[in-house]
C-alpha cells in the first residue's frame, strides 16, 4: 500500500520536475544565446563629436529632461505618423544669448536584429535636419549599415524636413529601414518637444 | 486532515539520501545566492536601490520636473569626450537595451558593459531586467515545487503546510517583483527585496529542518488522525 503510494507520488514528482526543466530549457536558452550573435558594439562616433556637427557653433547647449505632454505627443503622432516614447525624455537644446532656441538634438535607440543601434538627429529652429548620425551598431551588422545608410554622419538626411523623410527609400533593406524609422522618430520627438513645425 | 500518502520517516534509505541531498544543495544554493547578492549588489536597501534603481533621472530631477515641467543643465561640447558624461537623450525605457549590461549573463553583454558608460549611468536596461526575471522565476518555480511538495508530505497540519508553502510562494514572487518595482517605480521597493529575501530564507530553513527531522528523526508513535 505504502509502496504503491510512494511509487505514484514519486512518478508524479518526477513528471512535474521534468516538465519544469523542459519549460525552463525552452524559455531561457534562446534568449541567452541570441544576444551573443550580434557581437560586441562598435562605436562609430562620439556623442559630443556628433552634437558638434549638428548643433549651431557658439550656441549654448543644454541637456534638458522633460515629459512630452499628451497634446504634443498626439500632434507628433498625427503629423509624423510615429508614436513618441512616453516618460521623461532627455535631449539637447542649443540656444543663443537671448534664450532663443537655435536647434536641438535627440538620441533614439532600437533593436536591430539581435543587437542595438543608436541614432542621433539634430534639427534647426525651423525643424530641418542639420545632421543625423549612426553612433553605434553591433559588430556583426556593421556591414549592413555601411552598405546602405552609412555609419557616423549620414549625409542623405542633412537638410531634409520631416515631411521629406518620406522620400527616403529603404529599398527594402532592413538596416536602412531601421535607421530611417529612428530618424523619423527623433525628428517627431524634437518637433514636439521644441514646438517647431506646430 | 487527510492522510499524507507518504511517511517521510518510513522511506527507504536511498530516498532519504536523495531528499536530504536536495535540501542540502538547496540550502547551499540559497547561501551562495545571498553571498553573490552581498558581493555584487550589497545587502542593504540603499545598495539594492543603487544597483537596481533608475539613475537616468534622479529623485531630485523627478521632483523638479513634477514642479516646473523640466530640468536642464549646461552641457559643454568642448570637453574631452568623457564617456561618463555622455547621456544619450532618450526615453528611459527605450534606450540602448544592452549597453549597461549585467555581468555574467552572456558574452555580448560583457562587451556591451564598456559602452554602458555612454548613457551617463549604469541603470539596468529593461531587457536585462526581463532576463534576470525570467531566469530567476523559472528557477524559483522549480524550488517551490520541490520543497513545497516535500513539505506537503510532512506530518504538519494542512494549515501549517499551506501557510509555509504560500509564504514561500509570496516570497519568491515578491522578490523578483520588488527588483522590478525598484527599477521601474521607486527605489523604496528595495526594502521589499530585503523583506522577501529574508522571508525566503526563513521559509526554506523551517521547511528543510522539518523535512530532515521527519526523515531522520524518531519514528512517530501517533497515528495520522492523532496529528
Amino acid at each position: 500500500m505504502l509502496g504503491n503510494s510512494l511509487e505514484t507520488a514519486g512518478r508524479h514528482f518526477i513528471t512535474a520536475l521534468t516538465s519544469a526543466l523542459f519549460i525552463f530549457g525552452l524559455s531561457s536558452q534562446p534568449a541567452l544565446a541570441h544576444k551573443g550573435h550580434a557581437g560586441p558594439p562598435v562605436q562609430f562616433m562620439e556623442l559630443k563629436e556628433a552634437l558638434k556637427g549638428m548643433l549651431p557653433v557658439n550656441a549654448k547647449v543644454l541637456k534638458r529632461k522633460e515629459e512630452l505632454n499628451k497634446d504634443a505627443a498626439g500632434w507628433a503622432k498625427q503629423k509624423y505618423g510615429v508614436e513618441p516614447p512616453t516618460g521623461i525624455l532627455t535631449y539637447f537644446v542649443a540656444r543663443n544669448e537671448a534664450g532663443q532656441t537655435l536647434g536641438a538634438a535627440y538620441i533614439t535607440n532600437t533593436h536591430y536584429r539581435h543587437g542595438d543601434i543608436a541614432v542621433v538627429v539634430g534639427i534647426d529652429a525651423e525643424g530641418r535636419i542639420t545632421q543625423a548620425a549612426l553612433l553605434n551598431a553591433n559588430e556583426k551588422y556593421v556591414g549592413d549599415f555601411a552598405a546602405t545608410v552609412g555609419t557616423g554622419f549620414m549625409a542623405r538626411f542633412a537638410g531634409l524636413k520631416a515631411e521629406e523623410l518620406a522620400t527616403q527609400s529603404d529599398d527594402g533593406n532592413e538596416a536602412a529601414k531601421a535607421v530611417i524609422e529612428q530618424v523619423r522618430t527623433a525628428v517627431a520627438v524634437l518637433a514636439a518637444l521644441t514646438q517647431t513645425g506646430h | 486532515m487527510m492522510a499524507t500518502p507518504v511517511d517521510l520517516n518510513t522511506l527507504s534509505t536511498p530516498w532519504k539520501v536523495l531528499i536530504s541531498g536536495f535540501l542540502v544543495i538547496l540550502g547551499a544554493g540559497y547561501l551562495s545566492a545571498a553571498l553573490n547578492a552581498a558581493l555584487a549588489v550589497g545587502l542593504s536597501p540603499a545598495a539594492i536601490a543603487d544597483h537596481y534603481g533608475n539613475k537616468r533621472v534622479s529623485q531630485e530631477e523627478r521632483a523638479a520636473i513634477a514642479e516646473q515641467g523640466f530640468v536642464e543643465e549646461e552641457f559643454s561640447l568642448d570637453d574631452e569626450p568623457a564617456m561618463d558624461e555622455m547621456d544619450h537623450g532618450q526615453h528611459d525605457m527605450n534606450n540602448m537595451e544592452d549597453m549597461a549590461a549585467m555581468p555574467g549573463m552572456d558574452h555580448s553583454q560583457h562587451d556591451m558593459a564598456d559602452m554602458g558608460a555612454m548613457q551617463g549611468d549604469d541603470t539596468l536596461p529593461p531587457q536585462v531586467m526581463a532576463q534576470l526575471s525570467h531566469v530567476h522565476l523559472l528557477g524559483f518555480s522549480f524550488i517551490l515545487l520541490g520543497i513545497g511538495a516535500l513539505t506537503c508530505l510532512t506530518r504538519l497540519s494542512d494549515k501549517t503546510k499551506a501557510i509555509l508553502v504560500g509564504t514561500l510562494f509570496a516570497g519568491l514572487l515578491g522578490d523578483i517583483a520588488s527588483l522590478n518595482l525598484t527599477r521601474f517605480v521607486t527605489t523604496d521597493f528595495s526594502y521589499l527585496t530585503i523583506f522577501t529575501g529574508t522571508l525566503i530564507g526563513v521559509c526554506l530553513a523551517l521547511m528543510s529542518l522539518r523535512i530532515l527531522w521527519e526523515l531522520w528523526g524518531p519514528t512517530p508513535t501517533q497515528t495520522w488522525d492523532q496529528l
